[in-house]
């Protein structure tokens, strides 16, 4: 089943050309694994998959109601804001249908309590996001994004600021998930995982055909 | 001071004081959470167009400060949106438009101008009933507001990026709380005035966020710092006679600073 589909997508910004001329299909159950130069449109690609950024040329086709979730490369937000890690995974879970003066369920707590120990950040859990080196920080990101049950979760360079034990650690947590969860992937890591069935090479400089599907 | 109680416009000012806090403590952590404190200087300075209409059109004033408020809130927002313009250079085109308009539209009213110090520096015995009646309305309302959808506000004031992902409707969250700061600054004009309201909105959450470990936390702190600040500076300025808006500023700035020199070794923020 086709989750996303791009046909001849480009994308300028000003005169810059960051991506061109892009056809890629991510089918549910892919495991994809994208690479290529720095500046050379990766981040932008993953953006369009999340929604975030338009193409400046091209069609995206994306299946209804697909759930997304997101591990930036860089983050954003505002390191000091007044916030647990626990209550930061667990925005993840915010996906679902809003509700009034919503409160987490019991099974939504021990859900989130699970994903954190299994990436050993369980003990921080009331720590505040402050404090938190770039490596929790990367974790807590990874469980915020797990936690939306997604039915594809875009990882943009989530192993950066890990040592080599969590970056393991992380590859075997994505590989056990990557039967249920289509995952795309930005890396520069060179062992790349077993479960990885596609790859693409992203740069502006090279068009991009990619029809993702089970090795 | 105590005597002072039987009068009503003394009654006014401590329960508007009151009021005043509640939103000001809400939307000021939200405005220095989400840095909109140079957004919330523009808003409030570009209200003095619109009270200076009020006085053209011979409309309450304040009426129209809230009608230029909004328009500038929402004119900033889109207008960052559809252009490649910084957003300080927007709100400092609104900010000085604004005061423009409001001293042109003095000077065409015709008779003596009236005098703007009680809207620029404040005067909290100036609170009529209506005032509160329209501070309660605006609490309820922003209470309501936020704490209904509290955990979607806090995700979209601290990642908006991931909330818009998620499917959480940012852009409304946005507009919905553009307009709240709008009618907050409104709301705040008549106790600390156009000039002094930043401080306002700033210094109770600047003093919280040291003390607090959570967004509900810094919220109810700041509420009653604001509170204490306001009826504190009420106080002094109505035992000696001095300006009222001023003083309560002062009140809080004399705080926000012995926070700083005593509070900054236990900040929670610093612990892990």
């Amino acid at each position: 089943m086709e989750l996303i589909h791009f046909k001849n997508i480009n994308m300028f910004y000003q005169n810059i050309c960051a991506l061109r001329d892009v056809n890629l299909t991510i089918k549910k159950g892919d495991y994809v694994n994208i690479t290529g130069p720095n500046g050379g449109g990766k981040t932008t690609l993953l953006k369009m998959i999340t929604g975030m950024v338009k193409p400046s040329s091209g069609n995206i086709s994306m299946k209804k109601d697909l759930k997304i979730g997101y591990v930036p490369q860089h983050t954003l937000f505002d390191r000091w804001f007044p916030i647990k890690v626990k209550d930061v995974a667990m925005m993840g879970m915010l996906n679902k249908p809003k509700k009034y003066f919503h409160q987490f369920t019991e099974e939504e707590v021990k859900k989130t309590e699970e994903v954190m120990d299994c990436l050993n950040i369980l003990t921080i859990q009331d720590a505040q996001i402050t404090g938190l080196s770039g490596g929790q920080l990367q974790k807590v990101l990874f469980a915020r994004a797990v936690l939306t049950n997604p039915d594809l979760l875009v990882l943009d360079e989530p192993t950066s600021n890990l040592d080599s034990e969590s970056k393991d650690m992380m590859n075997t947590y994505l590989d056990k998930i990557s039967k249920e969860v289509t995952i795309v992937k930005v890396t520069h890591e060179e062992n790349i995982s077993g479960s990885v069935n596609k790859r693409v090479y992203v740069s502006q400089d090279v068009k991009v055909n990619a029809a993702a599907g089970r090795k | 001071m105590i005597e002072a109680f039987k009068y009503t416009f003394v009654q006014n000012a401590v329960i508007g004081a009151v009021l005043a806090s509640i939103a000001c403590g809400i939307i000021g952590t939200i405005i220095v959470e989400k840095k909109l404190v140079m957004m919330s200087g523009g808003i409030a300075h570009s209200s003095f167009g619109g009270i200076g209409l009020g006085y053209y059109l011979s409309i309450e004033p304040i009426i129209g400060g809230l009608f230029f408020s909004i328009i500038t809130s929402v004119g900033i927002v889109q207008i960052k949106r559809k252009t490649n313009v910084n957003s300080d250079t927007i709100i400092g085109i609104f900010w000085a438009i604004g005061m423009a308009l409001g001293i042109l539209f003095i000077a065409l009213t015709p008779g003596y101008p009236p005098d703007m110090t009680s809207y620029l520096f404040g005067d909290i015995l100036t609170i009529s009933r209506w005032d509160v009646l329209f501070m309660l309305i605006m609490d309820t309302l922003l209470l309501f507001i936020i704490s209904s959808l509290f955990h979607y506000w806090r995700a979209y004031l601290f990642d908006d990026e991931f909330s818009k992902i998620i499917g959480i409707p940012v852009r409304l969250y946005e507009y919905i709380l553009f307009i709240l700061i709008a009618c907050v600054i409104v709301l705040l004009i008549k106790i600390v005035g156009i000039i002094l309201v930043i401080a306002l909105l700033t210094l109770p959450p600047a003093i919280s966020k040291m003390f607090s470990e959570s967004l509900k936390k810094m919220m109810i702190l700041s509420v009653w710092l604001g509170i204490v600040f306001c009826i504190t500076g009420f106080t002094i300025s109505y035992l000696y006679d001095i300006p009222s808006g001023a003083t309560i500023i002062l009140v809080s700035g004399t705080f926000y600073f012995i926070s700083i020199i005593l509070g900054t070794e236990n900040a929670i923020l610093n612990k892990k």
